[in-house]
């Protein structure tokens, strides 16, 4: 079937989402976010995801199929993450497209969340070229992928070595006195702001970091080293400079970002770039990859922000793609795993 | 609900995956699986298969009841989201319970009338516990060390639970209300609370939602500063 019709389930951090597609057709994306809730904790904390998850999942659900005109008897196919991710909210997750499997008598797919991520964009920009790079950039998850068939066969190159991208985005906005999550206020502090006010250490650019670690991504240092400057600056007695902070932060980690993924494009003769994820959400971090991949010729695709964070969307994607190509749904007895590997884009 | 009908049943409030299914007339169809880790694993499987074993279809059920604790929450939470949704796509209403009463229930089949603490694991060397009369919950759940479980009567002590015990509860509950079903609400979270005070109706039949008797194990920014 070339447009099946799949709902898909994503709860593997703070986001329930609920996306219906009909092929490459998004017909609904609905989201509940207990973001809120975990910004008076400044941070996620697992089991207030986990709750938020089953009080959300009913009526995201509701939402969604009255969203895409369709009833539960139409579709053919469930998809669900079942990991990477937290243990707890993945399972909120998993139990509902079980169970919705078993009263509806439709194929359950477990699927990647990291594949998900590059699977939505085939709902803004089309079919993937083969091979695809594809940069992840999230709070959970900082990767470089070598992507050969999006339903069965993804390469990874790189990753971080340490914090994601997105947590050094929210460790800096607390020790900027920004809300949680931290992405979307530095991207709008730096507006204001010098990024080359500060000159903030650039994670793995070295040249023996380039050889030992060319793909890979660390942000710690770049974290602690916006902390010490902020604390010697206490001293001073005059006001931090947030927004000159926030845009040299910033564009030290979107520098490492761009130039490791054109890097990898250079390497790998591949000349299309997916970039996915929260952090794929941050203005300068679009606007920085297009620019300077447009010098070297090559294709940027990256969704809208709404479809970068976590959605239900991108689940339903990817399994609409597996579906479609013919690949058997997972077994109902199929695990969630916390730290599912990216070459491993479906549950068996 | 009205009349003779189809009832599912599903408690991962404990290590055991319990699932049944009740037809009027029928012995009931059984199938659990001891797994503490495995609730999201099997539990879906475990429905199905008593569905099968019974000869009927899903779309033949009238509804479905499952134990809403106390329990530790990232199984307990398997067994009622999975309730909720079945009941969802099928259209047919579905009921918490208190687990607990449905282990208390059970043992007053034999023993009517007595005065029982039902004792569940609830990890981290505490337990869940609730007093009965017989059928009749006597306290609300509370989690807390062993020791500190007051001690009057019989000690049910880490029982798992009978899914046809659950169902039975629930029909019992259904018999017994003349006026249709009526159910309370009752707030069990989340974050905001303390957990451990939440007071539950004293009904057979609530909301399916979790029985939460702990908070999440984070202080809140103000709570740090
Ligand atoms: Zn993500």
């Amino acid at each position: 079937m070339t447009n099946p019709l799949v709902l898909g389930i994503e709860t593997s951090c703070d986001e329930t989402g609920i996306g219906i597609v009909r092929g490459t057709e998004l017909l609904a994306d609905t989201l509940a976010s207990s973001v809120e809730e975990q910004a008076r904790f400044g941070g996620v904390v697992p089991e207030v995801a986990s709750r938020a998850h089953v009080e959300a999942m009913l009526p995201t659900l509701k939402k969604s199929i009255l969203a895409a005109g369709i009833n539960l008897n139409q579709l053919d196919a469930i998809a669900v993450t079942s990991g990477p991710g937290l243990t707890g909210a993945l399972v909120v997750g998993v139990a509902t497209a079980k169970a919705l499997g078993v009263a509806l008598n439709k194929p359950v797919y477990g699927v990647n969340h990291l594949a998900s991520h590059v699977a939505v964009d085939t709902l803004e920009n089309g079919k993937l070229p083969e091979p695809v790079l594809a940069l992840l950039v999230s709070g959970g998850h900082s990767s470089l992928l070598k992507v050969n068939n999006i339903t069965y066969q993804i390469e990874s190159l790189g990753k971080t070595l340490d914090d994601a991208a997105g947590e050094a985005f929210d460790k800096v906005a607390r020790v900027l006195g920004l809300p949680f999550p931290g992405g979307p206020w530095i991207d709008k502090a730096a507006k204001d702001g010098d990024p080359l006010k500060i000159d903030f250490p650039k994670g793995l650019m070295s040249k023996e970091d380039l050889v030992d670690h060319t793909f890979d991504f660390s942000f710690s240092g770049l974290k602690t080293a916006v902390a010490r400057w902020v604390q010697a600056w206490e001293k001073t007695g005059v006001a931090i400079p947030v927004a000159d902070v926030a845009a040299s932060f910033q564009e030290a980690v979107v520098e490492v970002l761009v130039k490791k993924t054109l890097l990898a494009a250079k390497q790998t003769g591949i000349n299309t770039v997916v970039i996915g994820g929260g952090v794929a959400a941050n203005s300068r971090l679009r606007s920085l990859a297009v620019s300077e991949a447009e010098k070297v010729g090559i294709t940027v695709r990256i969704p809208r922000p709404g479809l970068c964070t976590d959605n239900g969307a991108m689940v339903a994607a990817l399994g609409s793609h597996l579906f479609s190509a013919g690949i058997e749904p997972s077994e109902l007895s199929f695990e969630v795993d916390p730290i599912l590997p990216v070459t491993q884009v479906k549950a068996s | 609900m009205k009349g003779p009908t189809n009832l599912l049943a599903i408690d991962t409030s404990t290590n055991r995956i319990a699932v049944a299914l009740l037809q009027f007339g029928k012995p009931p169809v059984v199938a659990m699986k001891e797994d503490g880790l495995g609730h999201a694993e099997f539990a879906a499987a475990l429905i199905n298969q008593v569905v099968k074993d019974s000869g009927l279809m899903l779309q033949e059920l009238g509804g479905i009841v499952c134990g809403i604790g106390p329990g530790p929450f990232t199984g307990l939470r398997v067994g009622i989201v999975s309730a909720q949704s079945i009941g969802f796509a099928l259209n047919i209403p579905v009921f918490g319970v208190c687990s607990h009463d449905a282990i208390a229930f059970e043992y007053a089949q034999q023993n009517p009338n007595k005065d029982v603490t039902v004792i569940t694991d609830a990890r981290r060397k505490e337990v869940y516990w609730t007093k009965y009369q017989g059928i009749k919950r006597t306290s609300t759940p509370r989690v807390s060390k062993l020791e500190e479980v007051t001690n009057t009567g019989v000690q049910l002590l880490h029982q798992p639970l009978n899914p046809v015990s659950l169902a039975n509860a629930a029909i019992e509950a259904m018999n017994r209300t003349e006026k249709g079903i009526e159910i309370k609400s009752f707030a069990t979270d989340s974050a905001k609370g303390d957990g451990s005070t939440v007071a539950l109706p004293n009904q057979v039949l609530l909301p399916p939602i979790p029985l939460y008797l702990r908070k999440p194990d984070a202080l809140t920014l103000a709570e740090r500063s």
